[in-house]
């Protein structure tokens, strides 16, 4: 089980957390662009057979003898789109971290009604779709997974998000330990038109410096090789390195309108989700 | 490809190092981490840096060094002086004077027959008979032609051009896959302590230096002290071929034979280590250069190409007319006031006592005059063919000719400067004979000549030369044998430096060698005719270095890359 009871009880209280944050948006905050049934007025238009009686506004009948019908705004369930990365770089407290976050953010989701889309970024899982809150187990047993294969996010997510004909809202967590680029799933989310929330998690054992001297580095993703010299220069190289990476993953999701957030793999998650709610992330 | 024999050497050598290199190595800790591409581009700016750079670059040379080590040790792959195992066969057959004998060229032929056999059938040949007169070609493949070919050489009468040989041959084999050559030639055996050059000749110095007739001429008791000089096993006999002293000759000896109570005696130095290399000249020039007087003594009408020969030499004189005892004063004074005396087909015994003037034979030394009497001319000797001292002489009978020079100070002019003319199989003449002989033909001798004399008046062409070496009808090269032992090289003019060559010892010798020649190696010891073995294709002595080199640095850059250095 991804969650312990005292873990439960933590998401029980993020639910409610959501649901106060959310409260009275449910069916109002998130408009769509077609017709529907709603709340929100749009416009008259003229009956038509096979339209509703009840939909045709008797006031105005009356006034001016013309049988019109009145039209609201449709209002959707929203779906939410959560890129796990489970991929070999994802190891250990990272992967269990963002384990967490995805069930967390997908109960919480299903909680409120919206549909489910969870994609995950290695292994060998196919994404899948919940709706409904009684799916949040198989949502849990899906997210708690093994970590393998590789990063190629942008793969993972073209088959899942092919006919989707509109975006939504979109939690990416990962490592962003890309080696054809941190971002390409970014893009690729933002110009289907999600709203992106990036959840970047850094493990901090991962990304532990290797003593000095000489060794032989292996990517736990790919198996390829680098013998090293570990220098000071070397290890001072490296941390800048990581620190410009890091930068630029930041500095391009605020240029490109993605909420970032950078959390550690040892942070607990219900702070984590506590967090993205704070930020209103899940409001849309 | 093969570095060399053995092979197994090398690659055991190679293994060795690469093993050693593997035990050695230094290992290394291993790290996984999540995304290595934080460390390559980390890497990356510090190889951007002068010390990474050179580093790269070091990388490259080292690689490029390998490629290009390799790659000449493969252009050459054959150790010098060891037999390859190829598959094509270059045979040059030397056909020339040394091989008249009837059985040296039996030998010949069987050996020639021999290597053709132990080839396999399919084997592709070049074969090529050399003698003085060119080299003749068969080309091919299959025994029986190669045989028929072998077996239907004549022998020739000339000597073979062992450098045009062997050029001809390896011109030719480029035709050939590695073909081995195989030069089937006369060669003396190999006994201990002789020699071999780093050119691959043979050094061969045995021979008569020095000739003093001592006792009383009229008391009929005379000797003639001949020094001796050589390695191995000679003796001398008298031109009959009767035997006057056997021994073991070990550098220089003084040996006394016996002479006639009157006439004239010829005495034959044989050795098991003669070879036709040594046939030369050597004449000393004068120290000044001048316009040279030239008297020419004959006995009829001088030689019109020895005249024609001297005839740019200003102040040549000519007497003329038989030479009796009724003359020894004017030539004697004659003598003195030319630079060179030539005497025109004059036969030795002939020449006047007080002449002052030096006799060589070509077999020994005779000397008609009393020591230090020698005149302060250089003399030029041309010998009448028919003289009775070489007339009807045998192949076998002819030994070397010996360049030398007696004590006096003075140069000697050899009884043969000219080529070894053939007249009839069997027979030889020695010199120039325009109405007997074929040379007259031959543009050559009167250039010979006229070089000749120009040497011995000083008028060579610079102050440096010291000495002209006349040998055949081409100026050869080869190297000196001086009197302590070293060598030096000598090409058309034997140079040296002023004083160079001492005449205050009584023994010394110069032999020139005929260049190129390859009697690298053989394991033959006492035949006189056997093949020799040596690669066709010139190896490059550096091969091994090359291809050793070549896996150094490979060794290197793989070690290099394996300690992890970045």
């Amino acid at each position: 089980m991804i969650f312990d009871s005292r873990e439960l009880a933590q998401l029980k209280r993020l639910e409610i957390l959501a649901a106060k944050v959310a409260r009275g948006q449910l069916h109002g905050d998130r408009e769509m662009k077609r017709s529907g049934p709603g709340s929100g007025f749009r416009e008259h238009r003229q009956y038509q057979t096979g339209d509703s009686l009840r939909q045709v506004d008797w006031n105005v009948y009356a006034r001016t003898d013309d049988l019109v019908v009145k039209e609201f705004d449709a209002e959707e369930a929203l779906d939410l789109l959560l890129v796990q990365d489970r991929s070999a770089s994802m190891q250990g407290g990272a992967a269990r971290t963002a384990a967490k976050v995805t069930a967390a953010l997908g109960a919480i989701a299903l909680t409120q009604l919206d549909r489910v889309v969870w994609i995950p970024v290695g292994g060998d899982r196919a994404g899948e779709s919940f709706a409904g809150k009684n799916r949040q187990g198989e949502l849990f047993h899906a997210v708690d997974g093994e970590a393998s294969g590789g990063s190629d996010m942008l793969g993972a997510m073209r088959a899942p998000l092919s006919r989707a004909s509109r975006g939504g809202l979109a939690f990416v967590i990962s490592d962003f330990f890309d080696p054809e680029g941190a971002t390409r799933g970014i893009s690729y989310l933002l110009a289907r038109r999600f709203q992106v929330r990036v959840i970047e998690i850094e493990d901090p054992e991962a990304l532990k410096e290797p003593p000095l001297g000489r060794s032989l580095l292996i990517d736990r993703e790919t198996g390829k090789t680098l013998k090293v010299d570990i220098t000071e220069e070397v290890l001072a190289d490296y941390r800048h390195a990581r620190e410009q990476r890091a930068e630029g993953l930041r500095n391009y999701c605020r240029r490109a309108g993605a909420a970032f957030m950078r959390v550690r793999a040892d942070q607990p998650f219900f702070e984590i989700v506590q967090s993205a709610l704070a930020r209103g992330w899940l409001a849309g | 490809m093969r570095f060399g024999d053995p092979t197994g050497l090398w690659l055991g050598a190679a293994g060795a190092l690469v093993l050693l290199t593997y035990l050695v190595r230094r290992r290394v800790r291993r790290v996984e981490v999540p995304f290595l591409s934080l460390w390559t581009g980390a890497l990356t700016e510090r190889r951007g840096g002068f010390g990474t750079a050179l580093t790269r670059w070091l990388d490259l040379l080292l690689a490029l060094l390998a490629c290009a080590c390799i790659a000449l040790a493969a252009g050459a792959p054959f150790m010098p002086g060891r037999a390859s195992t190829v598959r094509d066969l270059v045979l040059v057959m030397d056909g020339g004077l040394e091989l008249g004998a009837a059985d040296r060229r039996e030998k010949l032929v069987k050996i020639a027959e021999a290597e053709i056999r132990r080839r396999a059938a399919g084997t592709r040949y070049l074969l090529v008979r050399v003698d003085g007169e060119g080299a003749r070609i068969h080309t091919g493949a299959g025994r029986g032609q190669a045989l028929a070919f072998v077996r239907s050489q004549t022998p020739g009468w000339q000597r073979a051009d062992a450098s045009e040989a062997l050029a001809l041959a390896r011109a030719g084999s480029g035709r050939l896959t590695r073909p081995d050559l195989v030069f089937c030639t006369y060669r003396p055996g190999r006994p201990e302590g002789f020699r071999l050059r780093s050119d691959g000749t043979e050094a061969v110095n045995a021979g008569f230096v020095g000739l003093e007739v001592l006792g009383d001429p009229e008391g009929g008791s005379r000797i003639a002290r001949a020094v001796v000089r050589g390695e191995g096993r000679a003796e001398i006999v008298t031109v009959e071929g009767k035997g006057v002293w056997a021994g073991e000759l070990k550098g220089a000896q003084s040996v006394d034979l016996p002479l006639p109570p009157s006439g004239t005696e010829t005495f034959l130095l044989r050795t098991d280590r003669d070879d036709f290399a040594a046939d030369n000249s050597v004449y000393l020039s004068l120290p000044e250069r001048k316009r040279p007087r030239v008297l020419v003594v004959a006995e009829g009408e001088p030689s019109p190409f020895l005249i024609s020969a001297m005839g740019a030499l200003e102040k040549t004189r000519a007497i003329r007319g038989p030479l009796d005892r009724t003359q020894p004063e004017h030539v004697e004074e004659a003598a003195r006031a030319y630079d060179v005396v030539v005497f025109d087909r004059c036969a030795p015994l002939r020449a006047i006592a007080g002449l002052r003037a030096l006799y060589i034979a070509p077999e020994t030394g005779v000397l008609p005059f009393k020591m230090g009497e020698w005149t302060d001319a250089p003399t030029l000797f041309d010998v009448k063919t028919d003289d009775p001292l070489i007339r009807g002489t045998g192949l076998e009978r002819i030994p070397p000719v010996r360049a030398r020079a007696l004590r006096g100070g003075f140069p000697i002019a050899s009884a043969a400067p000219g080529p070894v003319i053939i007249r009839a199989p069997g027979y030889v003449a020695l010199g120039y004979d325009p109405d007997a002989c074929v040379l007259a033909s031959s543009p050559a001798y009167p250039l010979f000549l006229r070089a000749a004399i120009a040497s011995l008046a000083g008028t060579a062409p610079t102050r440096e030369s010291e000495f002209v070496v006349v040998g055949e009808r081409a100026p050869q090269r080869g190297d000196a044998t001086l009197p302590d032992g070293t060598t030096r090289k000598v090409g058309d003019r034997l140079v040296g430096p002023p004083g160079f060559w001492s005449f205050e010892e009584d023994t010394w010798a110069v032999n020139l060698l005929v260049p190129d020649l390859d009697l690298a190696s053989s394991t033959e010891k006492s035949d006189p005719v056997a093949p020799v073995g040596v690669p066709a294709v010139p190896d490059h002595p550096l091969t091994p270095a090359f291809a050793g080199g070549g896996l150094l640095f490979l060794l290197a850059g793989w070690w290099w890359y394996w300690r992890g250095r970045v």
